[in-house]
C-alpha cells in the first residue's frame, strides 16, 4: 500500500497543495496529467529525492517520509530509463544487489532471474548503447525489480516508445503487473495508455489531484471540465437550462440552436459535456425528426481512424461524433451530407462551475 | 548509358557564397599563421643544435624536473579538482557564483603576478614565513616550482572536472540512491566512471599548462641550473646567450608535448561523443 499523506512541496512558482492519495497493495495505478503538472516531481518526493515540506509517505504501512531514497523500498523507472552505459545489461540489473554483499553466484542467479521475467537473458552481456528502446525498458524495469521493492514506480515508461511499442509493451507491462502482483504506480500524460494498463488512475493539475477514480467514471463522469478536457471529450458547451412548467422532472438545455433534453432538473447558466461516442447520426434524407434529436446540420469534416470515424456537425457550436465507418459506407456519409444529430437526455452530464483548482478527500477519491 | 548527374545546386545565394568564401579565407589565414610560425622554427634549427640538446646534461636535468614537477601537480590538482568539480556541479550553497569565479581565477591571473604572489606571501606574510619557517621550503625550491605550476594549472582540471560531472545525468544518481547504494556509492560508481573522460582531458590540459609554465617560476624559484631549472626556463636562459638554435629545439619539443596533449583531449571527446 502507498499513502500520500496531504504531501507539500514548492519549488519555484510550482506548488504540490497537500495532496492526498492512497494505493492499494497489488493495484496498478496510472497518475496521468498534462507536461508541467507535477506528476515526476511527486514521485521523486516519494521517492525521496526531494525533501517535502510537510504530509507524510507510508509505504507498505512504514512512514518512510525520513528515510534515505534507498531505504523506501522503491523501484524507480525514470523517464528514458536512465541505464548506465558504462555498464553491461548484466552490470546494470545487478547494481541494485552490490550493497546486499551476496556472493558472486548468488548475485548471478538473482541477475539472470530477473531478466528472464523480463525476458532479456540472451541480452545479458550485451552493452546498453546497443539496445532498442524496448529492450532497454525491459532492461530497466529488470533492474528495478531485482531488489524486490514493494512498489514500482514507472516514470512515462513508454513515452520513448513508438506507437505500436508502445501498445505492445503497455500490455506487457499489466500482463507482467498480473503475474507479479506488485503494487505499480505508472506515470503517464497519455489516456489511452493509461486504459491499456490501469486499475484505476489519477488526473493531477498544476500539483492539485483534481480526480481518483476508476478509468471508466474518469471517461463518463469527470470531476471538472479540465478532467474532460484531458480524458478527450470535445462536445463541453454553455447553456441555459430550465424546466417546464408541470414536468415531472427532467429540463431541456438550450445552447445555440442545440435543444437538449436532460434527466435532472435544474435551473440556469450551466456547463454539460456530451461524450463524442454517445452522439448518434441519423440521415436525414432517411427518416424524418427521430426521437432525442438535437440539432439538423451538415457534415463538415469525416476522419477515418479504421475502428471508428470522428465527425463534425456543423450544427451551430461543432459536435463532434464517434460513428462506425459500416455506418458511413451503408449511407454514403460525405462532408457536406445532411443529418440528424441525437443525444439521448442520459448521455448529457452536467459540469460543476468553473473552479481554479479541484479537492481530493483524505480518501485520495475526489470530492 | 546513365546521364551524368548534375552539379550540386549550392543554397544560399550570393550573399552565402560570400560570406562562406570570407569566412574560410579568414580560418585558412589563421591556420597558415600558425603553421608558418611552426615551420620557420623547425627550419631555424640544424642537426648540431639537436645534438646539442640531445646529450647536454642541464637539458636532461630540465627534462626530467619539468616531468616530474608537472605530474606531480597534475595528483594534488586531482585530488581538489575532482571534490571541487563535484560540488561545484551539484551543491547550491551561498557565494556558489562567488567560489566558482574564484576557482577560475587563476586562469585569467598574469602569470607573472602568480609567481609575484606567492613570492609576497612566503617572504612577507608571517604565515607564509611560518611555513618556511617550519620547514615547508618553497622559495628558490623545486616545491616551489610544484606550488607555481599547482597554482596556474589547477583551474584547469577543476573546470574539467565540473564540465565531466555536469555531463553526467542525475537520473542515473537518482536511480541508484533508490537501488540501495548511499551517495559515496554512487559517486564511486556512477558520478565518477562517467565523468572520467572530462577528468582525465582536465588532467592532461593541467600537465600541458603546468608542463609550460615559465613566468611565476622565474620569479618565485629562479632558475638555478640542476636545481630548479625547468624546460621553459632553459628557452629562456639559451636564448639570453645567444643560443638561440637550441632553445628553438626546446621549444618544438615542448610544442610536440603540447600537441600530444591535445590529441589526447580529441582523442576523448571523439570516443565520448561515439557513446559506450
Amino acid at each position: 500500500m502507498v499513502f500520500l499523506d496531504h504531501l507539500s512541496y514548492a519549488i519555484g512558482g510550482f506548488r504540490l497543495n497537500g495532496l492526498t492519495l492512497r494505493i492499494e497493495p497489488g493495484e496498478y495505478f496510472v497518475l496521468l496529467g498534462p507536461p508541467g503538472a507535477g506528476k515526476s516531481i511527486l514521485m521523486e518526493c516519494a521517492c525521496g529525492l526531494r525533501p517535502v515540506q510537510a504530509g507524510r509517505i507510508v509505504i507498505g504501512g512504514v512512514d518512510v517520509t525520513d528515510r534515505e531514497p534507498r531505504a523506501r523500498g522503491i523501484g524507480y523507472v525514470p523517464q528514458d530509463y536512465a541505464l548506465f552505459p558504462h555498464k553491461t545489461v548484466r552490470g546494470n540489473i545487478g547494481f541494485g544487489l552490490i550493497p546486499r554483499r551476496l556472493s558472486g553466484r548468488e548475485l548471478a542467479r538473482q541477475v539472470e532471474a530477473a531478466a528472464e521475467v523480463l525476458g532479456i537473458g540472451h541480452l545479458l552481456e550485451r552493452r546498453i548503447g546497443g539496445l532498442s528502446g524496448g529492450e532497454r525498458q525491459r532492461v530497466a524495469i529488470a533492474r528495478a525489480l531485482v531488489v524486490q521493492p514493494t512498489v514500482l514506480l514507472l516514470d512515462e515508461p513508454v513515452s520513448a516508445l513508438d506507437e505500436s511499442t508502445r501498445r505492445a509493451v503497455c500490455g506487457e507491462l499489466r500482463t507482467l503487473h498480473d503475474r507479479l502482483q506488485l503494487t505499480t504506480i505508472h506515470i503517464s500524460h497519455n489516456q489511452q495508455e493509461a486504459f491499456s494498463v490501469a486499475d484505476r488512475a489519477g488526473v493531477l493539475f498544476d500539483g492539485t489531484l483534481v480526480q481518483v477514480d476508476t478509468l471508466g467514471n474518469l471517461l463518463r463522469k469527470p470531476c471538472d471540465e479540465r478532467v474532460a478536457q484531458f480524458m478527450c471529450c470535445e462536445n463541453i458547451f454553455a447553456g441555459r437550462a430550465a424546466s417546464p412548467e408541470g414536468s415531472s422532472g427532467g429540463s431541456w438545455i438550450e445552447s445555440g440552436p442545440l435543444r437538449i433534453q436532460i434527466r435532472c432538473a435544474c435551473q440556469g447558466d450551466v456547463r454539460f459535456l456530451v461524450r463524442p461516442e454517445n452522439v448518434q447520426i441519423v440521415p436525414a434524407e432517411t427518416a424524418g425528426k427521430p426521437p432525442h434529436a438535437v440539432t439538423r446540420g451538415r457534415l463538415r469534416q469525416i476522419q477515418d481512424y479504421g475502428a471508428y470515424c470522428r465527425v463534425v456537425v456543423d450544427g451551430g457550436p461543432d459536435l463532434v461524433a464517434y460513428i462506425s465507418p459500416a455506418l458511413v459506407a451503408q449511407h454514403d456519409l460525405r462532408p457536406g451530407s445532411d443529418v440528424w444529430a441525437v443525444i439521448h437526455p442520459d448521455a448529457v452530464q452536467l459540469l460543476p462551475p468553473r473552479q481554479v483548482t479541484g479537492r481530493t478527500g483524505a480518501d485520495g477519491q475526489a470530492n | 548509358m546513365t546521364a551524368p548527374a548534375p552539379a550540386a545546386r549550392p543554397v544560399g545565394g550570393l550573399t552565402g557564397h560570400l560570406m562562406r568564401a570570407v569566412f574560410q579565407l579568414l580560418c585558412l589565414a589563421f591556420v597558415g599563421f600558425v603553421v608558418l610560425l611552426l615551420v620557420g622554427d623547425a627550419l631555424y634549427v640544424d642537426g648540431q643544435a639537436i645534438r646539442t640538446v640531445w646529450t647536454a646534461p642541464y637539458v636532461r636535468n630540465a627534462l626530467w624536473m619539468s616531468t616530474w614537477t608537472s605530474l606531480v601537480t597534475v595528483a594534488i590538482s586531482l585530488v581538489f579538482a575532482i571534490p571541487v568539480g563535484y560540488v561545484l556541479s551539484r551543491h547550491s550553497f551561498p557565494g556558489r557564483s562567488w567560489v566558482d569565479a574564484i576557482v577560475d581565477l587563476p586562469i585569467v591571473f598574469p602569470p607573472l603576478v602568480a609567481g609575484l604572489t606567492l613570492l609576497v606571501f612566503f617572504t612577507q606574510t608571517g604565515l607564509g614565513r611560518w611555513i618556511e619557517d617550519v620547514g615547508f621550503r618553497f622559495v628558490f625550491q623545486p616545491k616551489g616550482i610544484v606550488l607555481c605550476q599547482f597554482l596556474i594549472s589547477a583551474s584547469y582540471a577543476v573546470r574539467a572536472a565540473k564540465v565531466g560531472f555536469d555531463g553526467v545525468d542525475r537520473r542515473m544518481e537518482h536511480v541508484a540512491l533508490t537501488l540501495g547504494h548511499s551517495e559515496w556509492s554512487v559517486f564511486r560508481r556512477v558520478s565518477l566512471p562517467l565523468a572520467r573522460n572530462g577528468i582525465i582531458a582536465g588532467a592532461i590540459m593541467t600537465w600541458a599548462r603546468a608542463f609550460g609554465t615559465f613566468g611565476p617560476l622565474l620569479i618565485f624559484v629562479g632558475s638555478f641550473r640542476g636545481r630548479t631549472e625547468v624546460l621553459s626556463t632553459t628557452i629562456f636562459l639559451e636564448q639570453s646567450v645567444g643560443r638561440l638554435d637550441v632553445a628553438l629545439v626546446i621549444a618544438l619539443l615542448l610544442i610536440g608535448m603540447a600537441l600530444l596533449a591535445l590529441v589526447g583531449i580529441r582523442f576523448l571527446d571523439r570516443n565520448a561523443s561515439l557513446g559506450p
